[in-house]
């Protein structure tokens, strides 16, 4: 698991190196003071969020759209024989997906794994997923989400499959 | 069918063979017509320069043609392959263009074959997508039963089950070959 310590100081590559000693200390005077270490007074802690609760939001997100949602494996093309039981998910849009995510500092990278009604257009469906967990991992975490890769494994007629 | 590439391959050089035959039909009617040189359509069958001349060059004649017919039998080889191979399945289908939103080609084959074997007049359905993940093609083969009305049949593919696959992927372009054939059995029947 990856720890993570939320977004403080200046964002990641806003202080590009510059040749010139007026720019380097017209960056110094404008970046925001470094946040506190371990030990300092001031030193509140830090707050971890684990890779499973930036799925568990990524994966609601997809459970919230009425044309989208979980998908039963597939071996060799073909779904699971079994899917549905034994613990095995099915394809149903009435279910939650199977998503991984992995955090990297404060960036986050999301795949997913889910299926949609058959003949819905996948680009609306998909872009109106990917901008929702975006919006909401970064409201409710503060991550950024620098990539969510959405694979579409199952088309299902009314309902489930 | 789904052989496109191979097709055109072996279209291209039936075409290029017919033109020569032709080219070769064409100058003998012309010499027998005496259009070069009178004489050559008295000329007995056994009289042959050809023969005469290849004879008189055989030290060169035979490697260079050994190795012309090698160099055919390779080309032969390779119209074979071209022509046996099947077109390359496609694994995902990209829908925005990147790897960031894909389609697997086996849910869009499922969704396919159910919806057309669902079809009444339909006895079953084989849907194959090929090509490249950014410009896939989709090839549909289709049994009817035997009392299937196959005008009806094929107009419902287009404008239902294709046009969904279609209106899923955002690509009203998407070319699609379409195989019906007709198999011996009839369709289920409710009296």
């Amino acid at each position: 698991m990856t720890q993570d310590r939320p977004v403080q100081g200046r964002p990641v590559g806003s202080a590009a190196p510059t040749s010139t000693a007026r720019a380097e200390r017209h960056l110094a005077e404008a970046a925001p003071a470094p946040p506190p270490e371990p030990g300092d007074p001031d030193y509140l802690g830090d707050i971890v969020v684990a890779p499973q609760v930036v799925a568990k939001l990524a994966a609601q997100a997809v459970y919230e759209h009425p044309r989208a949602g979980s998908a039963a494996p597939r071996m060799f093309g073909s779904v699971v024989p079994g899917a549905g039981h034994l613990g095995i998910r099915s394809s149903d849009l009435t279910s939650r997906p199977k998503v991984s995510a992995w955090i990297d500092a404060s960036v986050v990278y999301i795949d997913m794994s889910i299926s949609v009604r058959w003949a819905e257009p996948l680009g609306d469906v998909t872009e109106w997923i990917r901008n929702t967990v975006e919006d909401r991992v970064k409201a409710l975490t503060g991550l950024t989400v620098a990539r969510t890769r959405i694979s579409v494994t199952d088309l299902v007629v009314d309902g489930a499959s | 069918m789904l052989r496109g590439h191979a097709d055109r391959t072996t279209r291209l050089i039936l075409i290029v063979l017919g033109a020569i035959f032709a080219a070769i039909g064409g100058a003998i009617i012309a010499a027998n017509l005496s259009v070069y040189a009178s004489g050559f359509s008295s000329r007995t069958l056994l009289e042959n320069p050809a023969a005469s001349w290849i004879g008189g060059h055989s030290t060169w004649f035979w490697p260079i043609a050994a190795a012309a017919l090698t160099l055919l039998g390779v080309l032969s080889l390779l119209w074979l392959v071209a022509i046996l191979r099947p077109a390359r399945k496609t694994g995902d289908i990209s829908i925005d263009g990147s790897a960031r939103t894909t389609l697997g080609s086996a849910a869009l084959r499922d969704a396919l074959t159910n919806e057309i074997q669902g079809y009444r007049g339909v006895q079953n359905a084989k849907v194959r997508v090929y090509g490249e993940p950014t410009e896939p093609k989709i090839g549909v083969r289709v049994n009817l039963t035997q009392d299937a009305r196959v005008a009806e049949v094929r107009d419902r593919i287009e404008r239902q089950a294709l046009a969904h696959a279609r209106e899923a992927l955002d690509a009203p372009e998407i070319p699609v070959i379409l195989d019906l054939g007709v198999s011996g059995k009839t369709g289920p029947r409710v009296e």
